[in-house]
């Protein structure tokens, strides 16, 4: 679309009498291919234009969006935004936290864009993992390649005019495996801004072949005790545990809605020595990384907890300027139909300098888990779960027999402070995490980490 | 045009740029919701949204070899690129064997409530009003955060294929809830209470009344062991576990592939011989109801169980053709997505108690679960935290039970089956009021 018609709508904002007006535009292209068994099951390229618009008057926020993007429609989306920010309700003093005006053009480098790449390339980079991981005997496979090239452009009542061109591709595999009448499941994912020269880097077919491997060793694995443990968990779990018990309740929209159970707590220790956790959305290709956010606030790297002190929260304009706390930079939208919420974007724990034998040692009976099958959380109540790809029984010390189905559940203040110890090695992985009904590609984090006591599902 | 021609064109220009078939499904959304925020401490909010989408898909066929492409680009210049673009990759992909045509038109399935015509012009007024109240009500009570929201959606749905099939319909929903906090003595307890239907009707109060009274009940903490407990699910609960567990494990593309746990289990027993669970894409005023499903193939009834014996798995035009079937009528599809296989309204209906709580002399009542979506699909094994998760006693709850999960395969689960009762209500694709389980694994 003719992008002067987001100025226009801008101008024709400001004659309505508003305190504030954003107006996103956003045009991507994706595909998609599920590979099942070595068949392509489906190939979906697609393309998708949208407008959302913004608009806030005496506390009240309007927002509409619409993919009809001819003048009169994007006109009347202006009055629909407009009509809800002005409708009859219960009206506030909103402080928008003062943002630098933005002028700039944000452009991922890409050796090979992914719309100029045949379909048939990606389909076939695919099945050299499919059939890689079906090369071994009982193992069966659904993979799924997915990419994402966007342009988007921010405008909003403060002056600020920002575009920005990005891409990211997302790989995932589930293996099968039956062996002796069971039949297991372990899945491998990497996830990388870039374009499609980013698939070199993935290593597609020694994930793949880990995937067969490990479902076909899990055929041979026992269900998973219940009851209290102390655990030990990889990088890829303390990751989850990163985002979903204590990153999610640094949010500061669920804060300021008493819907954290972290509210209230900046400066008290909420946690162990051994818990630093950091949102960084600085950190080049990873998956959850941004220049600017989705007001056009830049974005930072950020301490959350430092040595167990809760630090601050993940904010946008609104809730920094609301809170008195500083612009963090993580208001994120999935895309044209979304307005942005305060999300993460890299989030981890920093890694500490033991060994993971050491983490282990003194441990009479626990259980040590790898990979993650994702997890939930409750802020308000500082509930959280998650489930792990892999475990193993911890006997005095040493890991010893194989589980299956382990998951683990336990309350954020509680837990945080059974952190007894943490690796100095770190694993991430990259996810989509959702809230409010959005989907943001993020990653999360994490050392190996010793909790002293927690509640293990099982039999 | 309406969404019906603008498929109609897709398929016209597909065909005369040498599609062998092809289908397309074009939709328009629209939807205006209204939410709003007490907070105890003084924060309120208050937003409104309204979101207008339309979009265009199209399925090609060249050769025996299928693609799909999609738009929201819907002029003339965007319906021919998308299929353009699907035609050359149908070219470019290998054939595939199996393929044994596009449906033929078979007519659409009378269905009934599924469009309420009010939702044209919704009450978003007396809706604003409505929240306000749920909100005003919450802070004169004391509680500690009280969110509300509503939500009036609309659908028009255009299917055309180059087999003669032409249907257009029109859906509406209405989506509204009530959340809340309270907090007394160090103890938070959270209340939430949702409604989703086909009609436009505002129950924001009813949908008050139910959360004050889970919030008022979680106030109290009970503490109990781990072991076999008597589980009774809430809808809330029992809707992503299917979804996990069971729902993947009757989708004849797992099924064909081995990858459902419910492979090669046709006729025998695998569940509670009181169970019975039937996918009703034909019920009136389900949410997921339709005329035809996403290729454009009437919607019917199929038992999936009965008297606890699997009897049929859901099926697509695709996956019932390699078992020279017909399909169920479940296929799923919206523009930007392929031909898949899901439930539509799934029924459990088994043994009645009118007041199934009073029933229970020690168990579980569990409203909510966290982690669904870490089960494993092939296997159906679930491990999740119970939460919220009230303790019953004499038929009556105790109050709140913390931090305890509930593991193990939604196999066993068929099985544990016990009765059911209370108020029928649609999750998702789930229709179902509260349904017991006995013996179920519970670690604290």
């Amino acid at each position: 679309m003719d992008e002067d018609l987001l100025m226009w709508l801008v101008d024709k904002g400001s004659e309505m009498d508003l305190d504030f007006l954003e107006v996103r535009y956003q045009r991507f292209s994706s595909t998609k291919i599920e590979m099942r068994d070595g068949k392509v099951f489906s190939a979906t390229p697609g393309e998708e234009e949208g407008v959302a618009i913004r608009s806030l008057r005496n506390g009240v926020w309007g927002f509409s969006t619409t993919s009809d993007l001819d003048k009169k429609s994007l006109l009347q989306a202006l009055k629909y935004s407009v009509k809800g920010a002005k409708s009859k309700r219960k009206k506030r003093e909103v402080k928008l936290a003062p943002a630098p005006v933005v002028e700039d053009e944000v452009r991922i480098k890409v050796r090979e864009e992914l719309d100029e790449v045949p379909i048939e390339d990606k389909i076939s980079w695919l099945r050299r993992g499919d059939e890689e991981a079906r090369s071994i005997d009982g193992v069966k496979a659904t993979s799924t390649y997915w990419d994402y090239k966007e342009r988007k452009v921010v405008v909003n009542s403060d002056g600020t005019f920002l575009k920005i061109e990005n891409s990211w591709i997302f790989f995932d595999i589930w293996a099968y495996a039956t062996k002796n009448g069971v039949m297991q499941s372990y899945r491998e994912r990497f996830a990388t801004l870039g374009g499609f020269e980013s698939t070199e880097k993935i290593g597609i077919e020694e994930r793949c072949r880990k995937a067969a491997k490990k479902a076909l060793e899990l055929t041979e694995a026992k269900p998973a005790p219940g009851g209290r443990f102390p655990v030990v968990i990889d990088g890829v779990l303390s990751g989850l545990l990163a985002h979903e018990a204590v990153g999610h309740a640094t949010e500061a929209d669920s804060v300021l809605r008493g819907l954290s159970v972290l509210k209230g707590k900046i400066g008290e220790k909420i946690g162990s020595e051994h818990v630093t956790l950091i949102d960084d959305a600085t950190l080049g290709e990873m998956f959850g990384s941004d220049k600017y956010d989705d007001e056009g606030v830049q974005s930072k790297r950020k301490v959350l907890i430092k040595n167990g002190v809760l630090k601050g929260y993940l904010t946008n304009r609104e809730t920094s300027g609301e809170l008195g706390l500083p612009l963090t930079g993580n208001a994120r939208a999935q895309d044209y139909r979304h307005p942005p919420l305060v999300r993460m974007t890299n989030t981890f724990f920093k890694p500490g300098d033991m060994d993971l034998d050491e983490l282990l040692e003194g441990i009479k009976r626990g259980i040590y888990a790898k990979g993650g099958r994702g997890g939930q959380v409750s802020p308000a109540e500082g509930v959280f779960q998650f489930g792990a790809q892999e475990a193993y029984v911890i006997e005095k010390g040493e890991i010893g027999e194989r589980l299956r189905d382990f998951s683990m559940s336990g309350f954020i203040l509680e837990t945080l402070k059974k952190v007894s110890g943490v690796s100095k090695d770190f694993d991430v992985y990259p996810s989509f995490c959702g809230k409010g009904g959005q989907w943001m590609r993020n990653t999360t984090g994490g050392p190996h980490l010793r909790i002293e006591e927690i509640t293990v599902g099982g039999k | 045009m309406t969404v019906l021609d603008f498929s109609k064109k897709a398929v016209e220009l597909a065909m005369k740029l040498g599609a062998d078939e092809v289908d397309s499904y074009s939709s328009l959304s629209k939807s205006f919701s209204l939410q709003g925020t007490e907070e105890s401490s003084g924060f309120s909010d208050r937003s409104a949204r309204t979101e207008i989408s339309r979009g265009l898909g199209v399925r090609v066929v060249v050769g025996k070899s299928v693609s799909y492409s999609y738009t929201t680009s819907l002029d003339e210049n965007g319906i021919e690129k998308v299929v353009r673009r699907a035609i050359d990759l149908a070219r470019a992909k290998e054939k595939d064997p199996e393929f044994r045509g596009l449906p033929e038109p078979k007519g659409i399935t009378k269905v009934e409530g599924i469009f309420d015509e009010r939702i044209e012009d919704p009450p978003l007024e007396e809706g604003v009003q409505l929240i306000d109240g749920v909100l005003a009500e919450s802070m004169e009570k004391g509680l500690k955060s009280s969110n509300s929201f509503l939500s009036f959606g609309l659908k028009e749905v255009g299917i055309s294929s180059s087999s003669g099939i032409d249907v257009e319909f029109k859906e509406s929903f209405v989506q509204q809830g009530v959340y809340l906090l309270s907090e007394k003595g160090g103890v938070t307890s959270l209340g939430s209470s949702f409604s989703e239907g086909r009609e436009v009707q505002l129950k924001l109060e009813e949908c008050m009344e139910e959360a004050l009274e889970y919030s008022e009940a979680g106030l109290k903490v009970e503490k109990i062991n781990g072991g076999d407990w008597t589980i009774v699910f809430h809808p809330d609960a029992l809707a992503p576990l299917m979804e996990y567990g069971f729902s993947q494990a009757i989708d004849s593309y797992n099924v064909q592939e081995g990858k459902s746990y419910l492979s090669g289990k046709i006729g025998e027993r695998v569940a509670s011989e009181d169970l019975e669970i039937t996918d009703m894409g034909d019920m009136s005023s389900g949410l997921r109801t339709r005329p035809v499903d996403g290729e454009g193939v009437p919607t019917r009834s199929t038992e999936v169980i009965k008297d606890g014996v699997l009897l049929n798995y859901l099926y697509d035009s695709y996956t019932s053709a390699k078992e020279n079937k017909e399909s169920t009528g479940n296929a799923t599809r919206d523009f930007r997505s392929p031909v898949k296989v899901a439930p539509t309204n799934l029924v459990l209906r088994g043994e009645e108690s009118k007041s199934p709580l009073e029933e229970i002399e020690r168990g579980l009542l569990v409203k909510g679960v966290m982690g669904a979506h870490s089960t494993n699909i092939a296997t159906g094994a679930f491990s999740v935290s119970a939460n919220p998760a009230y303790l019953i006693e004499n038929g009556e709850i105790k109050g709140q039970v913390r931090g305890c999960m509930i593991a193990g395969t939604f196999e066993e689960l068929l099985r544990k089956y016990s009765f059911q009762g209370g108020e029928v209500i649609q999750r998702g694709f789930l229709v179902a009021p509260l349904v017991v389980f006995e013996g179920v694994k519970v670690s604290v």
